[in-house]
């Protein structure tokens, strides 16, 4: 009778080591690179103790043209952007309900209702303070990884992001460093479709939150660039609810 | 000696601006050129805005970065490219986009090829030549169309586009005439056939009920008919099972 050799150790590990190399090839699912994009940031508790924020910045436009732009953001979904422009400050914000403009630079002189398509070109979705990803289940929107490519910074795995409101980004996220360097979105723009390519660089920490402090955005397929630089990040600013509020 | 004391009250006086302030947040600040009971005209650096009395919260005197700018500026000895750079920064910081530029070309009149200067006002290193962006996107093989640079194949699409659009405008036009010539030929075929029934029927019948417009009608008035040419009724009659 033949004797059946002996199975050695390491060869009883075999199918251990090839089912931990396949996993190891396989993407990460979207809950593991949202989870360390998060972490990235400065972990998802910090983020959702952010109550308020204000970003301070110079925004560059083709020909050189420059503009200082005042951000803020306060719990819940409440927007202000100020935009000053030679000798003009033009405020665009939103209430939670109602969005609204006052641009003197465009004759507009008085704060008015913005209609439903101008309000998602002025970028309503940017009163997320968290942003999109966080919790982004509770928040009724749906994300999946559609890809991984290559960006002039290194690979980066593709996630399209549909808000609950009906826009579609999709964020990059890079593999190594695990923060979103870039993000695409389809805007209507005079009542065109636009398809927005938004790049962030340039991350610095700011009371343990990582934020980009270059944010640059071109329309695909064309060359003009706005470049934004962040100077100043303000964390948890006292912000009055009226500043958001439209004048009534 | 009056004269003289003017002029020395108009440099002793502090650079003014009027800060106009708008409901919302909104703000102008420049020099009031004009005012009056109604409005306020502003000159703002690159040009003026005229603005209603309804809309301003209040006007506010501050120290005039425009005034300022030009102060200095007045002040800049000839070829001094490095005084031209400190107002240029300067005024880049305060977002006086036209004060800036204004600025950053007087140095680059004495420096051509000065980076900063050259960056800020948009221009690109080309193969060690400093060139407008235009010119830039030119060279990379863009084109401008409609207030846009773009490649010629994009271009191309759009054009495209709007030739096939125009097509089919033009196709969906020769359908509409012929269906409003069908319809029209109908109608005259209905007509005709009415015309005969109302004058044959009588006789066959005796009697005129089918007569549109009577007792009983077969047909009434109702059904608007979109794209009917000028002149033309706004609504057919419509058959009544």
């Amino acid at each position: 009778m033949k004797r059946e050799a002996p199975t050695r150790p390491y060869l009883r590990a075999l199918p251990l080591l090839a089912a931990l190399l396949a996993a190891c090839s396989s993407p990460p699912s979207v809950d593991e690179i949202v989870a360390s994009n998060l972490a990235a940031r400065g972990g998802k508790a910090r983020i959702q103790a952010l109550r308020s924020i204000r970003e301070i910045g110079t925004a560059t436009a083709s020909g050189g043209r420059i503009s200082r732009v005042v951000r803020e953001i306060k719990r819940p979904s409440l927007l202000r952007l100020e935009f000053s422009y030679q000798g003009t400050k033009s405020v665009f914000a939103h209430d939670g309900t109602t969005a609204w403009q006052v641009a003197p630079l465009l004759g507009q002189f008085e704060p008015r209702e913005m209609p439903s398509d101008a309000e998602a070109t002025a970028g309503v979705d940017q009163r997320d303070i968290e942003g999109p990803l966080v919790g982004w289940r509770e928040k009724g929107h749906v994300v999946e990884l559609v890809g991984r490519e290559k960006l002039p910074g290194g690979e980066a795995f593709k996630l399209k992001v549909a808000l609950k409101r009906g826009a579609i980004l999709y964020d990059y996220v890079d593999v190594a460093s695990r923060q979103v360097v870039r993000s695409d979105v389809t805007r209507t723009v005079r009542g065109h479709k636009v398809q927005l390519e938004n790049t962030f660089s340039d991350f610095r920490t700011v009371g343990g939150l990582v934020f980009p402090h270059l944010i640059e955005s071109h329309v695909k397929d064309r060359p003009q660039l706005t470049r934004i630089v962040i100077e100043k990040i303000e964390l948890n600013p006292d912000l009055d609810d009226a500043r958001f509020r439209f004048p009534r | 000696m009056r004269r003289g004391v003017l002029v020395i009250a108009l440099a002793a006086a502090p650079l003014l601006a009027d800060d106009v302030y708008l409901r919302g947040g909104g703000q102008i600040t420049g020099q009031i050129v004009e005012r009056s009971n109604d409005s306020v005209t502003v000159d703002v650096g690159g040009g003026t805005l005229n603005v209603q009395m309804s809309s301003v919260v209040r006007i506010e005197k501050s120290v005039s970065p425009l005034q300022e700018y030009r102060e200095r500026a007045r002040k800049i000895p000839v070829g001094d490219a490095e005084a031209w750079r400190q107002l240029a920064r300067w005024a880049t910081g305060g977002a006086m986009a036209t004060m800036a530029g204004q600025a950053w070309s007087k140095v680059l009149v004495i420096l051509p090829d000065d980076p900063e200067a050259n960056r800020a006002l948009g221009r690109v290193q080309l193969d060690g030549r400093w060139i407008t962006e235009e010119e830039s996107y030119r060279s990379r093989g863009y084109v401008h169309f409609e207030g846009e640079w773009m490649m010629p194949g994009e271009r191309q699409a759009i054009l495209d586009e709007r030739r096939a659009r125009v097509e089919a405008d033009r196709q969906a036009s020769d359908a509409q005439m012929q269906a409003d010539e069908q319809a029209k030929k109908q109608r005259d075929a209905q007509w005709d056939a009415e015309h005969e029934f109302w004058h044959t029927a009588p006789a066959q019948f005796g009697d005129a009920t089918y007569w549109p417009w009577g007792s009983g009608p077969v047909y009434w008035p109702a059904t608007p008919v979109q794209g009917l040419g000028a002149g033309a009724p706004a609504t057919v009659p419509a058959q009544v099972p």
